[in-house]
Protein backbone atom coordinates (compact mmCIF):
# COMPACT_ATOMS: atom_id res chain seq x y z
CA UNK A 1 0.00 0.00 0.00
CA UNK A 2 1.60 3.11 -0.92
CA UNK A 3 1.84 6.34 1.56
CA UNK A 4 -0.91 8.20 0.04
CA UNK A 5 -3.32 5.51 0.86
CA UNK A 6 -1.85 4.72 4.06
CA UNK A 7 -2.36 8.42 5.07
CA UNK A 8 -6.23 7.77 4.15
CA UNK A 9 -6.89 4.28 5.81
CA UNK A 10 -7.58 4.50 9.14
CA UNK A 11 -6.11 2.09 11.36
CA UNK A 12 -9.02 -0.43 13.70
CA UNK A 13 -7.82 1.62 16.59
CA UNK A 14 -8.85 5.51 15.15
CA UNK A 15 -11.83 3.69 13.55
CA UNK A 16 -12.82 2.43 16.86
CA UNK A 17 -12.54 5.32 18.16
CA UNK A 18 -14.52 7.11 16.05
CA UNK A 19 -17.23 4.89 16.10
CA UNK A 20 -18.00 5.84 19.32
CA UNK A 21 -17.27 9.49 18.97
CA UNK A 22 -19.87 9.04 16.04
CA UNK A 23 -22.29 7.56 18.56
CA UNK A 24 -21.50 10.10 21.83
CA UNK A 25 -20.71 13.68 20.13
CA UNK A 26 -21.44 13.41 16.06
CA UNK A 27 -18.19 13.35 13.53
CA UNK A 28 -17.43 15.63 10.98
CA UNK A 29 -17.99 14.75 7.28
CA UNK A 30 -14.49 13.91 6.20
CA UNK A 31 -14.60 11.27 9.67
CA UNK A 32 -17.61 10.05 8.17
CA UNK A 33 -16.13 9.13 4.98
CA UNK A 34 -12.75 7.57 6.29
CA UNK A 35 -14.97 5.69 9.11
CA UNK A 36 -17.62 4.37 5.82
CA UNK A 37 -14.90 3.06 3.66
CA UNK A 38 -12.89 1.48 6.85
CA UNK A 39 -15.78 -0.51 7.92
CA UNK A 40 -17.03 -1.79 4.49
CA UNK A 41 -13.60 -3.49 4.12
CA UNK A 42 -13.33 -4.10 8.02
CA UNK A 43 -15.39 -6.91 9.40
CA UNK A 44 -13.93 -6.45 12.81
CA UNK A 45 -14.87 -2.74 13.37
CA UNK A 46 -18.07 -3.50 11.64
CA UNK A 47 -18.80 -5.56 14.03
CA UNK A 48 -17.79 -2.80 16.56
CA UNK A 49 -20.08 -0.61 15.60
CA UNK A 50 -22.68 -3.15 16.08
CA UNK A 51 -22.00 -3.71 19.41
CA UNK A 52 -20.97 -0.47 20.64
CA UNK A 53 -24.50 0.89 19.48
CA UNK A 54 -26.37 -2.18 20.98
CA UNK A 55 -24.22 -1.36 24.22
CA UNK A 56 -25.05 1.95 24.33
CA UNK A 57 -29.05 0.99 24.22
CA UNK A 58 -28.06 -1.17 26.73
CA UNK A 59 -26.53 1.30 29.08
CA UNK A 60 -29.54 3.90 28.16
CA UNK A 61 -32.05 1.32 29.24
CA UNK A 62 -30.39 0.47 32.73
CA UNK A 63 -31.09 4.31 33.21
CA UNK A 64 -34.63 4.68 32.17
CA UNK A 65 -35.93 1.75 34.45
CA UNK A 66 -36.21 3.16 37.86
CA UNK A 67 -38.32 -0.39 39.39
CA UNK A 68 -36.48 -3.24 38.64
CA UNK A 69 -36.33 -5.10 41.58
CA UNK A 70 -35.63 -8.92 40.62
CA UNK A 71 -32.50 -8.66 41.76
CA UNK A 72 -31.33 -8.83 45.60
CA UNK A 73 -28.56 -6.48 45.94
CA UNK A 74 -31.68 -4.19 45.17
CA UNK A 75 -33.09 -4.41 48.45
CA UNK A 76 -31.98 -2.34 51.30
CA UNK A 77 -30.21 -3.70 54.49
CA UNK A 78 -31.70 -4.06 57.48
CA UNK A 79 -32.61 -1.42 59.77
CA UNK A 80 -32.33 1.05 56.63
CA UNK A 81 -35.71 2.67 57.46
CA UNK A 82 -34.88 3.21 60.93
CA UNK A 83 -31.35 4.96 60.46
CA UNK A 84 -32.81 7.51 57.80
CA UNK A 85 -36.23 8.32 60.75
CA UNK A 86 -33.30 8.37 63.50
CA UNK A 87 -31.02 10.98 61.69
CA UNK A 88 -34.09 12.80 61.15
CA UNK A 89 -35.15 13.62 64.48
CA UNK A 90 -31.56 15.08 65.54
CA UNK B 1 -45.69 18.21 69.85
CA UNK B 2 -44.30 16.95 67.03
CA UNK B 3 -43.90 19.54 63.99
CA UNK B 4 -46.46 18.57 61.16
CA UNK B 5 -42.98 18.42 58.66
CA UNK B 6 -41.14 15.70 60.44
CA UNK B 7 -44.25 14.15 60.28
CA UNK B 8 -44.86 14.53 56.90
CA UNK B 9 -41.12 13.58 55.68
CA UNK B 10 -41.37 10.34 58.01
CA UNK B 11 -44.34 9.22 56.11
CA UNK B 12 -42.57 9.59 53.07
CA UNK B 13 -39.26 7.84 53.93
CA UNK B 14 -41.92 4.52 54.77
CA UNK B 15 -43.49 5.34 50.98
CA UNK B 16 -40.67 5.92 49.12
CA UNK B 17 -37.03 5.22 50.91
CA UNK B 18 -37.01 1.38 49.35
CA UNK B 19 -37.45 2.76 45.86
CA UNK B 20 -35.04 5.64 45.89
CA UNK B 21 -32.63 2.92 47.53
CA UNK B 22 -33.19 1.02 44.89
CA UNK B 23 -32.54 3.17 41.85
CA UNK B 24 -29.31 4.87 44.07
CA UNK B 25 -28.15 1.59 44.36
CA UNK B 26 -28.46 0.58 40.53
CA UNK B 27 -26.68 4.30 39.35
CA UNK B 28 -24.24 3.70 42.59
CA UNK B 29 -23.55 -0.29 42.73
CA UNK B 30 -22.40 0.43 46.48
CA UNK B 31 -24.72 -0.25 49.63
CA UNK B 32 -23.01 2.25 51.72
CA UNK B 33 -23.03 4.81 48.99
CA UNK B 34 -26.89 4.16 48.14
CA UNK B 35 -28.40 4.31 51.78
CA UNK B 36 -26.06 7.53 52.65
CA UNK B 37 -27.40 9.45 49.39
CA UNK B 38 -30.95 8.57 50.40
CA UNK B 39 -30.78 9.58 53.80
CA UNK B 40 -29.21 12.88 52.89
CA UNK B 41 -32.28 13.08 50.21
CA UNK B 42 -34.25 13.45 52.70
CA UNK B 43 -31.92 15.77 55.51
CA UNK B 44 -32.05 17.81 52.36
CA UNK B 45 -35.68 17.78 51.72
CA UNK B 46 -36.58 17.91 55.34
CA UNK B 47 -34.18 21.41 55.34
CA UNK B 48 -35.69 22.56 51.95
CA UNK B 49 -39.37 21.80 53.02
CA UNK B 50 -40.63 24.80 52.38
CA UNK B 51 -38.93 25.01 48.95
CA UNK B 52 -41.44 22.38 48.41
CA UNK B 53 -45.05 24.30 48.12
CA UNK B 54 -46.82 21.11 46.88
CA UNK B 55 -45.75 22.35 43.32
CA UNK B 56 -44.80 19.01 42.33
CA UNK B 57 -45.28 15.35 43.98
CA UNK B 58 -43.30 14.68 46.85
CA UNK B 59 -41.53 11.78 44.46
CA UNK B 60 -40.87 13.83 41.95
CA UNK B 61 -39.16 16.33 44.29
CA UNK B 62 -37.10 13.82 46.25
CA UNK B 63 -35.95 12.01 43.31
CA UNK B 64 -35.24 15.66 41.83
CA UNK B 65 -33.30 15.82 45.09
CA UNK B 66 -31.40 12.37 44.95
CA UNK B 67 -30.47 12.21 41.03
CA UNK B 68 -28.22 15.70 42.03
CA UNK B 69 -26.84 14.14 45.05
CA UNK B 70 -26.29 11.01 42.85
CA UNK B 71 -24.27 13.42 40.28
CA UNK B 72 -22.57 14.62 42.65
CA UNK B 73 -21.11 11.85 44.23
CA UNK B 74 -19.88 10.14 40.53
CA UNK B 75 -18.52 13.76 40.20
CA UNK B 76 -16.47 13.75 43.57
CA UNK B 77 -15.11 10.06 42.27
CA UNK B 78 -13.56 11.32 38.79
CA UNK B 79 -11.83 13.76 40.83
CA UNK B 80 -10.43 11.75 43.27
CA UNK B 81 -6.69 10.73 42.23
CA UNK B 82 -6.59 7.00 40.87
CA UNK B 83 -5.82 4.82 43.85
CA UNK B 84 -3.95 1.65 43.34
CA UNK B 85 -6.35 -0.98 41.86
CA UNK B 86 -6.81 -4.55 43.63
CA UNK B 87 -6.99 -5.90 40.22
CA UNK B 88 -4.08 -4.58 38.11
CA UNK B 89 -5.62 -6.88 35.26
CA UNK B 90 -8.96 -5.13 35.03
CA UNK B 91 -7.50 -1.83 34.17
CA UNK B 92 -7.21 -1.40 30.28
CA UNK B 93 -4.80 0.42 28.84
CA UNK B 94 -5.65 0.49 24.51
CA UNK B 95 -2.48 -1.34 23.86
CA UNK B 96 -4.47 -4.08 25.53
CA UNK B 97 -7.36 -3.87 22.72
CA UNK B 98 -4.45 -2.94 19.36
CA UNK B 99 -1.37 -3.92 18.16
CA UNK B 100 1.55 -1.29 17.38
CA UNK B 101 -0.35 -0.91 13.83
CA UNK B 102 -3.52 -0.17 15.42
CA UNK B 103 -5.02 -3.51 14.34
CA UNK B 104 -7.43 -5.22 16.83
CA UNK B 105 -5.20 -8.17 18.48
CA UNK B 106 -6.34 -11.16 17.90
CA UNK B 107 -8.36 -12.24 21.41
CA UNK B 108 -9.93 -8.74 21.45
CA UNK B 109 -10.81 -8.69 17.47
CA UNK B 110 -14.98 -8.42 17.70
CA UNK B 111 -16.54 -11.30 16.15
CA UNK B 112 -20.09 -11.61 15.36
CA UNK B 113 -22.81 -11.15 17.75
CA UNK B 114 -25.99 -13.62 16.77
CA UNK B 115 -27.86 -12.52 19.49
CA UNK B 116 -29.65 -9.16 19.47
CA UNK B 117 -33.00 -9.35 21.44
CA UNK B 118 -30.79 -8.78 24.45
CA UNK B 119 -31.86 -5.24 25.77
CA UNK B 120 -34.94 -7.03 28.02
CA UNK B 121 -33.60 -9.69 29.18
CA UNK B 122 -32.85 -9.91 32.57
CA UNK B 123 -30.30 -11.99 32.95
CA UNK B 124 -28.39 -10.00 30.35
CA UNK B 125 -29.15 -6.55 32.42
CA UNK B 126 -27.56 -8.48 35.53
CA UNK B 127 -24.27 -9.64 33.61
CA UNK B 128 -23.66 -5.83 32.38
CA UNK B 129 -24.35 -4.25 35.35
CA UNK B 130 -21.81 -6.43 36.85
CA UNK B 131 -19.38 -6.04 33.78
CA UNK B 132 -19.85 -2.50 34.78
CA UNK B 133 -19.10 -3.10 38.48
CA UNK B 134 -15.89 -4.03 37.32
CA UNK B 135 -14.78 -1.05 35.14
CA UNK B 136 -12.20 1.19 36.66
CA UNK B 137 -13.88 3.73 39.34
CA UNK B 138 -13.10 6.52 37.04
CA UNK B 139 -14.57 4.75 33.94
CA UNK B 140 -17.58 3.60 36.11
CA UNK B 141 -18.24 7.38 37.17
CA UNK B 142 -17.69 8.32 33.25
CA UNK B 143 -20.72 6.26 32.17
CA UNK B 144 -23.18 6.81 34.93
CA UNK B 145 -22.55 10.69 34.39
CA UNK B 146 -23.24 10.18 30.84
CA UNK B 147 -26.21 8.03 31.29
CA UNK B 148 -27.80 9.81 34.08
CA UNK B 149 -30.76 11.41 32.82
CA UNK B 150 -30.56 14.76 31.53
CA UNK B 151 -26.98 15.30 31.44
CA UNK B 152 -25.49 16.92 28.78
CA UNK B 153 -21.67 15.73 27.15
CA UNK B 154 -20.59 19.41 27.44
CA UNK B 155 -22.05 20.13 30.52
CA UNK B 156 -20.37 17.39 32.12
CA UNK B 157 -16.97 18.15 31.05
CA UNK B 158 -17.10 21.93 32.23
CA UNK B 159 -18.19 20.58 35.36
CA UNK B 160 -15.33 18.40 35.80
CA UNK B 161 -13.06 20.92 34.36
CA UNK B 162 -11.47 18.34 31.24
CA UNK B 163 -11.92 18.61 27.18
CA UNK B 164 -15.12 16.89 25.72
CA UNK B 165 -12.43 15.27 24.10
CA UNK B 166 -10.79 13.95 27.27
CA UNK B 167 -13.94 12.73 28.41
CA UNK B 168 -15.42 11.03 25.28
CA UNK B 169 -11.83 9.18 25.28
CA UNK B 170 -12.51 7.61 28.83
CA UNK B 171 -15.91 6.71 27.73
CA UNK B 172 -14.53 4.69 24.71
CA UNK B 173 -12.46 2.91 26.97
CA UNK B 174 -14.97 2.01 29.12
CA UNK B 175 -16.74 1.26 26.35
CA UNK B 176 -14.18 -1.44 24.37
CA UNK B 177 -13.96 -2.86 27.95
CA UNK B 178 -17.83 -3.37 28.44
CA UNK B 179 -17.36 -4.86 24.60
CA UNK B 180 -15.01 -7.82 26.20
CA UNK B 181 -16.54 -8.24 29.48
CA UNK B 182 -20.08 -8.77 27.53
CA UNK B 183 -18.34 -10.95 25.00
CA UNK B 184 -16.60 -13.37 27.36
CA UNK B 185 -19.52 -13.19 29.41
CA UNK B 186 -22.50 -13.50 27.62
CA UNK B 187 -21.83 -13.93 23.94
CA UNK B 188 -19.76 -16.54 23.84
CA UNK B 189 -20.84 -19.05 26.62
Amino acid sequence: MNKLMQKMMLSCKKAAALIDKKIHSGINRDEKVKLYFHTMMCSACSNYEKQSTLIDKALKGTHASQSESHHDHAEPPEGFIDRIIQKLEK
Amino acid sequence: MVSGKNEIITQWVHEYSNEMYRYAWFKMTNREAAEDVVQNTFLAALHSFSSFEGKSSPKTWLFSILNHKILDYHREKYRMPVQVELNPGNDFQDDDFFDESGSWRKEARPTHWGEQNVLDNLDFNAVLRECLRLLPAKWFSAIQLKYLQGVDGNEISQELDITPANFWQILHRAKLQLRVCLDTNWFKS
